[in-house]
């Protein structure tokens, strides 16, 4: 009895000890902080202790040249800088470089670059470490994952301490876009060097703010920048704390838990709205969700067919349904936020249309396929296939949708051998290049990123005419061509544009959300 | 006691290597593209191929296999391509959270478990056992994501009482751990029950009620010491199934465990993330289980190791 009475006693006491050791990281208190006051010029401006911002998912890698998923590059584009950067409607801004030239050649583009700027870990910003930047990002032993964003550069040359020159293979229209992904940011060669594999650990960049902290699966603290070029932000520091279950986000924020939720369900933001202490921010992104027709396979090879497809499905009723009304119907294989987009036409409901096509092209007794989704991939995927099946029955055609874990999906896709898949594109340099060459251009079929098996001679050659044209106005005439054709073609049941929804407290301003789903806080500040 | 303890360990080793070769083998197997998905859904296949190629995955399964065995051998979980990072700091940092989360559950379980057993045993037939039985099919009923949300919504929106998500301190255990607990508690309780009743019908119970002892001995000192054996038995498979199963409750609140960790890791393919993770599970189950069979000898001297 006493043996039992002691090794209880012990187990007890152990189970306590364990329990009690727990993490060390202290929580943040729910109650509101309070903002010390500088000042900065005339203006009297409130310093904010933290930002405390729900994101849904674990980061994967700081080092930008690394790293492909957007969640992660979104924390990217707060540590690094780039040459040029984005504005919330994707327009080119000076960022690291003030001024930039192109040569009559069309292939050499000269930056002029901002002196006095100094990475976080002191070492001093320049030329050289531009050409150090990205010579890395290219290197076949880096083997990053969005070297195809970099891939036109063929050279770079230090003309001078603060001038780089950088000249690519073909005369490249969508450059500075590309400049302004988070692939192209700045990494310290000094930083880099002292590290090496451990540099993830580090990352060390220009930008507003600086890496503090990563408990992975849990949080990312990230402190303001004081030397940072345009002056350090109004928040002393970023606490990113991970919580994928998005109902859990909805209700911290409901609870005052936090300043800042991404990615919230478009079934939350109603609510969330009608409590008056939470603002939300949503608008179109530059993701475009559609149905890929495989134009290899019987009937979809066929223009009628895939026309008559669009015809049947009424696309305000399922971003009524299925979206809350929180997605725009598409008029254009792009998004409006797009660079290159242009509002062609939408294809109206209409069943008896939709009969008629099909019975011109043969197929009056209808005919059966079979749709392929990833679940919980996109927003609704499931739901919105399934709106669309029982759309498409009305017109006579039979659909059979498959569900598919997403990275299963992505081998499949790849055999090319489907009927037609529920995809999202989001083009990552927010301009139609990206948008339309990997989906549309013929050289780009599967394993390739073209999952309708589109080819169109004139349609190819306009995509590369867009890609490798410098002029704007030439590009857009270019494009908007091409996606006449394409909307005429129909490759695709052209759905909807998403838009991405974040809440943010009501004291909370200056948050920045580029429609490539990247969130800046560099002139956020709390009323 | 040296040589039992000795046989079990080898035994634990075997079951770790069974386990590695299991996991690599049908995580190889499944459908997806490891390389894919780390490059992302708009890399280009010369990409994706140099990524291959960077992470050793274009060479023959065989060789692999062969250098994850010795890589084990030497400490070495591998590399994380997804995070940059060996995958042992990785499941280093998840390990710890996920044990608290389950010992801390396993308490609640107990405390809630044993007492609800031994109160149906002793009342058998009663008002009381059926209320206790009760209870104890409601708590293997209900869904964990079902209860963690109710408990949310009740106890930290409407009364802001203790927080939900991620680890701040003590009281964020609470809520995860009754949410685990009250499931692992129905069966420890139903278990003790049906191990009570066993024993309290045995014929020492009647001496030692004949000899005057007071009720509460008879039961805490006497019936429930010789029920304890198939009471540790069911604790232990409990721990178990609640290492495995804690990956909803991690997700619902944000608890930074390796159940979670595994998930995700499977979801973007970072296969040495997964191994890992089901290689320290095993092994903690492991260890539990030999703990377990060591208790016995502690519970009940009648058990020879020789």
């Amino acid at each position: 009895m006493k043996k039992i009475f002691v090794l209880t006693a012990v187990v007890i006491a152990s189970l306590l000890c364990v329990a009690s050791c727990g993490s060390s990281q202290t929580g943040q208190s729910t109650e509101a902080q309070q903002p010390a006051e500088i000042q900065q010029g005339d203006a009297q401006i409130q310093v904010a202790d933290q930002l405390v911002i729900l994101i849904g998912a674990n980061a994967s890698t700081f080092d930008p040249h690394k790293c492909s998923d957007s969640n992660t590059e979104m924390l990217n584009k707060n540590i690094y800088s780039g040459l040029v950067q984005f504005d919330k409607e994707l327009s080119i801004l000076p960022d690291l470089a003030y001024e930039w030239l192109l040569a009559d050649d069309d292939l050499t583009w000269t930056f002029r670059l901002r002196e006095g700027v100094t990475f976080h870990d002191g070492s001093a910003f320049n030329a050289q470490s531009v050409k150090f930047s990205f010579e890395r990002a290219l290197a076949e032993e880096t083997a990053s994952p969005r070297r195809y964003v970099l891939e036109s550069i063929s050279e770079i040359n230090v003309l001078s301490d603060y001038e780089v020159q950088i000249v690519t293979s073909y005369p490249n229209g969508a450059f500075l876009q590309q400049m302004a992904h988070p692939v192209a940011g700045i990494v310290s060669q000094a930083a880099v060097d002292a590290y090496g594999e451990d540099y993830v650990s580090h990352p060390t960049g220009c930008g507003p703010f600086k890496f503090v902290e990563w408990s992975v699966g849990e949080r990312v603290v990230l402190e303001r920048n004081m030397n940072y070029y345009n002056g350090a932000p109004m928040v002393e520091k970023l606490i990113f704390n991970v919580v994928p279950d998005d109902t859990t986000r909805s209700l911290l924020m409901q609870s005052g838990e936090a300043d800042v939720a991404l990615r919230l369900p478009s079934s939350d933001v109603q609510r969330l709205e009608k409590t008056g202490l939470i603002n939300v921010i949503s608008d179109n992104s530059v993701m475009t969700m559609f149905v890929a027709m495989n134009g290899t396979k019987p009937a979809l090879d066929d223009v009628r067919v895939r026309q008559a497809m669009n015809y049947a499905i009424d696309k305000e009723a399922i971003i009524s349904q299925a979206l809350n009304g929180m997605a725009t119907v598409a008029d254009c294989p792009m998004s409006p936020v797009t660079w290159g987009y242009n509002s062609i036409f939408t294809y109206e409901h209409n069943v008896e249309k939709a009969k008629a096509l099909l019975a011109e092209a043969g197929y009056a007794d209808g005919l059966e396929l079979t749709l392929q989704t990833a679940v919980g991939r996109y927003l609704q995927d499931v739901q919105v296939c399934q709106i669309m099946q029982e759309m498409w029955a009305k017109a006579g055609i039979t659909v059979h949708i498959e569900q598919w874990e997403y990275q299963a999906l992505q081998s499949e896709m790849k055999k090319g051998e489907f009927d037609m898949l529920l995809l999202g594109w989001s083009p990552s340099t927010g301009e139609a290049n990206q948008a339309l060459y990997p989906t549309l251009h013929s050289s780009q079929w599967p394993p390739n990123y073209n999952r309708a098996h589109y080819a169109n001679e004139t349609v190819d050659s306009l995509l590369l005419k867009g890609q490798q044209t410098i002029d704007p106005d030439e590009r857009m005439a270019a494009y908007k061509e091409a996606e006449t054709i394409i909307m005429d073609e129909a490759p695709w049941v052209f759905l909807y544009y998403v838009q991405d929804a974040i809440a943010t407290g009501s004291n909370v301003e200056g948050v920045i959300v580029l429609p490539t789903e990247h969130i800046l806080f560099k002139d956020v500040f709390i009323k | 006691m040296l040589k039992y303890f000795l046989k079990k360990l080898g035994m634990v080793l075997i079951v770790l290597i069974g386990a590695a070769t299991c996991s690599f083998v049908v995580l190889h197997a499944i459908p997806g593209d490891t390389a894919q998905a780390i490059a992302g859904p708009q890399a280009t296949m010369e990409d994706v191929e140099r990524l291959r190629a960077s992470m050793g995955l274009d060479k023959p399964l065989t060789e692999q296999y062969k250098s994850y065995i010795i890589g084990l051998c030497h400490g070495n979980l591998g590399f994380s391509y997804h995070n940059g990072k060996p995958v042992w700091d990785l499941v280093a940092a998840a390990w710890p959270n996920t044990m608290r989360l389950a010992l801390s559950s396993m308490l609640v379980a107990i405390l809630l478990g044993i007492p609800l057993g031994v109160l149906a045993a002793v009342k058998r037939g009663r008002v009381a056992d059926t209320i206790s039985m009760v209870i104890a099919f409601i708590g293997i009923s209900m869904p964990s994501f079902w209860l963690a949300l109710l408990l949310i919504l009740l106890f930290c929106v409407n009364l802001n009482l203790v927080p939900f998500y991620g680890i701040q301190g003590w009281q964020s255990y609470i809520l995860p751990s009754v949410t685990l607990g009250v499931h692992a508690a129905a069966s420890i309780a139903r278990m003790t029950r049906t191990g009570m009743l066993e024993v309290l019908g045995q014929d020492y119970i009647r001496t030692a009620r004949g000899k005057g002892l007071q009720e509460s001995r008879v039961v805490f000192l006497h019936a429930l010491r010789n029920a304890a054996i198939s009471i540790v038995t069911i604790i232990g498979l409990q721990f178990g199934i609640l290492l495995g199963g804690q990956v909803v409750t991690e997700t619902i609140f944000s608890w930074p465990g390796i159940g979670r960790m595994i998930v995700d890791a499977l979801n973007s393919r970072d296969l040495q993330i997964v191994q890992g993770g089901i290689l320290i599970l095993a092994c903690t189950f492991a260890v539990i289980n030999l703990l377990t069979d060591l208790l016995y000898g502690i519970l009940d001297p009648r058990i020879r190791y020789n």
